[in-house]
C-alpha cells in the first residue's frame, strides 16, 4: 500500500469522524400509505402515454413546418433529421483478405471541411461516453467541435454498458466497447457518422476481449487505416491485466501481461493508449512514465518490452525535473506526446532524439488524460475538469481543442458535462 | 471510533432473515423494524461518506435520510436482503449527485452554495495533512471522487464499488488509478 494511499484514508477517516454519532437524526419514519389508487384497466395504462407520445409528435412535425430553418436546405417537411443518408459502413474494418484498404487520411482532405468546423482540419463532431452522465445513462453523445451541442446519442445493446471509445482518423468511424456490469469480457462494436453529424446504428465486429475494458479514456486504440486495434482490460479474477494488439484483417491477436502488484494495483495500470498509424507501435502510460511497445514482438510483459521515453530528456525539455508526466499520445509520424501537468506538450522522437515543447497551457486547472488527435496530428481534443469558484463543485469537464502548432486553447461553447469519460474525433 | 463498515461481522441488520425465507415480502411492521435496524447498523457510515462527497453534513444526512426513506418503496423488490446494503449505497450516491447537480446549476447561476461553518474547534482539529489531502481530492473529478471514498472510507472492493456506481470493473480501477495519480501530482507525492 502506498503512502499516498495511507494519507487518502487517513484524511477521509478524520473528516468523516467530524460526523459525532451523537449528531445522526433518528430512522425516517415509513411514509403514510397513500389511499390504494383502484388500478386501472391495462389498455388504458397503455393509453396516457401514447396519448402523450402523439401530442409531442403534433407539436414537433407542427414547429418544424412553421419555422423554415429547422428544415434546413432541400429537407422536406415531416422528414426527420436522422434520416440523411449514411455512407455505408466502410469495409476496411473488417477484411477478411485482400489487399489492405487504403488509409484514410487522403480522403479526408479531398472531403473539404464544413464551413461550422471551428478550424480548417479540425473534424466537425466528437464523440463522448457520458454513461455516467447524471440524467441519461449509458449512452454515447455525439456533440458539434464548434458548438460542443448533442447532435446525436447512442444507447449500448440491452443493459450493458459503453466502454471506451476510440475514433478511425478523419472518416467518422468510431469504434467502442461494450460491456457488462461488474467485470465481464468487452464486445466491439462500430458505428458511423453521417454529414449531419448523426450516429448509424452499432454494427458488432464480432470481437470478444477477455476482460472488462474500462469506461474511462484510453483502454482503446486504432490505426487511421481501422485495420489494427489495442485494447487494455481488466482480467477477471486474475492477478494481471492484458494489453493486446488485434490485426482484423488476419484475426490475429498479439498480447502482453500487465502484472497487477498485489499490494499496490493502481501502481501497475496501464492507460493512454495510442497507436502509430502504421501500427507498429503501441504507446501507454503508466505511473512511472510514458512508454512505447512494439507491436511485432508479443509475450512477456508491457514492463519488460515497453521502452520507456526518457523523462530525464523530458525534464530538460520543459525545464522542469519534478514535472509529473501524463498521458502520451503517437501521432501519425509516430512522435508520442507525453504531456505534463495538463499544461505542457512535449514532443520525444522515437529515434532517441531531443524532445521539444510544443505547446505550453498555463490556463488548465488540474490535468487529465483524455485526448484524441486529429487526422494531420496538429489537433488534440483535450477534457479538462471545470471548476467553479466553490471547488466541491467540481467533476465537469469540458471539451476543447488544442492547436498544437500555436499552443491556443479553444474551448467548445457548450455547457460542461459530467465527466471524466472518454473523448474521441 | 471506528466507522462502521462492510467488514463488520454478518450480524448486520440485512442479513438477518434467514436465507431460506425467500424472497423479501415484509409487511408494514416487518418494514419499520427492518429499516431501523439497517438505519442503527450503517447510517452513521453512510453520512459519513456522503459527507466527504458533499462536504455538508446536512445535505449529507439529507442524502441518508432520503435513501432510507426509498428503501421502504424498493423492499417489495429487492427479493434477497445481501441486496439491500449495495441498494443503500447506491441510493446515497445517487442523491449525492443530485445535491452536486443542484449545486453546480446554483453556480450556473451564480447563486454560490454556502456550506456550513466548520467550528472553530473542528477547524483547530483538522490537521494540515488532512486539509490539503482533502482539497485535492475535491478538485477532482466527481465520479473519481465516489470511487476514492467507497475506496479508502467504506472499504469496498473493485468489485462492490462497480456494482455500487454501476460501471465496469475496469473503469474502477482505471478511475482509481487516475485519482492517485492527479492526488500525487497536486500534493507532490511519488506513488
Amino acid at each position: 500500500m502506498s503512502t499516498l494511499e495511507d494519507r487518502v484514508r487517513a484524511a477521509f477517516r478524520a473528516d468523516a469522524e467530524t460526523v459525532l454519532p451523537d449528531a445522526v437524526p433518528g430512522p425516517p419514519a415509513r411514509p403514510a400509505r397513500s389511499r390504494p389508487r383502484r388500478s386501472r384497466p391495462r389498455w388504458v395504462r397503455f393509453l396516457i402515454p401514447l396519448a402523450a407520445a402523439t401530442a409531442v409528435a403534433a407539436v414537433v412535425v407542427g414547429v418544424s413546418m412553421a419555422v423554415p430553418e429547422l428544415r434546413g436546405p432541400g429537407h422536406r417537411a415531416g422528414t426527420p433529421a436522422s434520416s440523411a443518408p449514411f455512407s455505408p459502413v466502410p469495409k476496411y474494418p473488417l477484411p477478411t483478405s485482400g489487399p489492405l484498404p487504403a488509409p484514410v487520411l487522403g480522403a479526408m482532405a479531398s472531403r473539404g471541411v464544413p464551413a461550422s468546423a471551428p478550424a480548417p482540419g479540425v473534424p466537425r463532431n466528437y464523440v463522448t461516453n457520458e454513461s455516467i452522465a447524471s440524467t441519461v445513462n449509458d449512452q454515447l453523445a455525439v456533440r458539434d467541435t464548434a458548438t460542443g451541442a448533442v447532435v446525436g446519442r447512442i444507447s449500448p445493446p440491452g443493459d450493458d454498458l459503453f466502454a471506451s471509445i476510440t475514433a478511425v482518423a478523419g472518416d467518422r468511424t468510431f469504434v467502442t466497447a461494450v460491456t457488462g456490469h461488474g467485470c465481464t469480457d468487452s464486445r466491439l462494436y462500430q458505428f458511423r457518422l453521417n454529414d449531419q453529424g448523426q450516429p448509424g446504428p452499432l454494427e458488432p465486429l464480432h470481437v470478444t476481449v477477455p476482460g472488462s475494458i474500462s469506461q474511462i479514456g484510453g483502454d482503446l486504440a486504432i490505426t487511421p487505416d481501422g485495420r489494427t486495434i489495442a485494447y487494455n482490460a481488466a482480467l477477471c479474477g486474475r492477478a494481471e491485466n492484458e494489453v493486446g494488439v488485434i490485426d482484423l484483417a488476419t484475426r490475429q491477436v498479439a498480447t502482453w501481461a500487465v502484472p497487477l502488484d498485489p499490494r499496490d494495483n493502481l501502481a501497475t495500470q496501464v492507460m493512454g493508449l495510442s497507436l502509430s498509424a502504421d501500427g507498429s507501435l503501441l504507446g501507454f502510460e503508466t505511473f512511472s512514465g510514458a512508454r512505447v511497445l512494439n507491436t511485432g514482438a508479443p509475450g512477456g510483459s508491457v514492463f519488460q518490452r515497453g521502452r520507456m521515453i526518457s523523462r530525464t530528456a523530458l525534464w530538460a525539455a520543459l525545464g522542469a525535473s519534478d514535472a509529473t508526466l501524463y498521458t502520451c499520445a503517437v501521432s501519425p509520424d509516430t512522435t508520442p506526446l507525453p504531456r505534463t501537468g495538463g499544461v505542457t506538450y512535449a514532443a520525444a522522437p522515437l529515434d532517441g532524439g531531443q524532445p521539444k515543447v510544443i505547446a505550453r497551457r498555463t490556463g488548465l486547472p488540474s490535468p487529465q488524460c483524455w485526448a484524441s488527435l486529429d487526422p494531420s496530428g496538429g489537433y488534440l481534443l483535450v477534457e479538462y475538469p471545470v471548476h467553479g469558484p466553490y471547488p466541491l463543485d467540481a467533476g465537469y469537464v469540458r471539451a476543447g481543442v488544442l492547436n498544437l502548432r500555436t499552443g491556443r486553447l479553444t474551448p467548445t461553447p457548450a455547457a460542461s458535462f459530467s465527466g471524466p469519460e472518454d473523448i474521441a474525433w | 471510533m471506528r466507522a462502521t463498515n462492510r467488514r463488520d461481522p454478518p450480524s448486520n441488520a440485512a442479513s438477518r432473515r434467514p436465507a431460506t425465507a425467500g424472497p423479501a415480502r415484509p409487511d408494514g411492521h416487518e418494514a419499520d423494524e427492518l429499516v431501523r435496524d439497517l438505519y442503527q447498523v450503517h447510517a452513521l457510515a453512510l453520512i459519513r461518506a456522503a459527507k466527504l462527497l458533499l462536504r455538508d453534513q446536512q445535505s449529507a444526512e439529507d442524502a441518508v435520510q432520503d435513501a432510507f426513506l426509498g428503501l421502504y418503496q424498493a423492499l417489495p423488490r429487492l427479493s434477497d436482503h445481501d441486496q439491500i446494503l449495495p441498494y443503500l449505497r447506491t441510493a446515497v450516491i445517487n442523491r449525492s449527485r443530485s445535491v452536486l447537480r443542484a449545486r453546480q446549476r446554483a453556480l450556473l447561476r451564480k447563486v454560490q452554495h454556502e456550506p456550513p461553518m466548520s467550528s472553530a474547534e473542528s477547524a483547530a482539529m483538522a490537521g494540515e495533512d488532512r486539509r490539503a489531502v482533502m482539497a485535492a481530492v475535491a478538485r477532482l473529478p466527481r465520479r473519481t471522487r465516489e470511487v476514492l471514498v467507497l475506496r479508502y472510507y467504506l472499504e469496498l472492493t473493485d468489485q462492490e464499488i462497480a456494482a455500487t456506481l454501476r460501471v465496469s470493473r475496469g473503469t474502477v480501477t482505471s478511475t482509481a488509478s487516475r485519482g492517485l495519480a492527479a492526488l500525487a501530482h497536486e500534493l507532490q507525492e511519488e506513488l
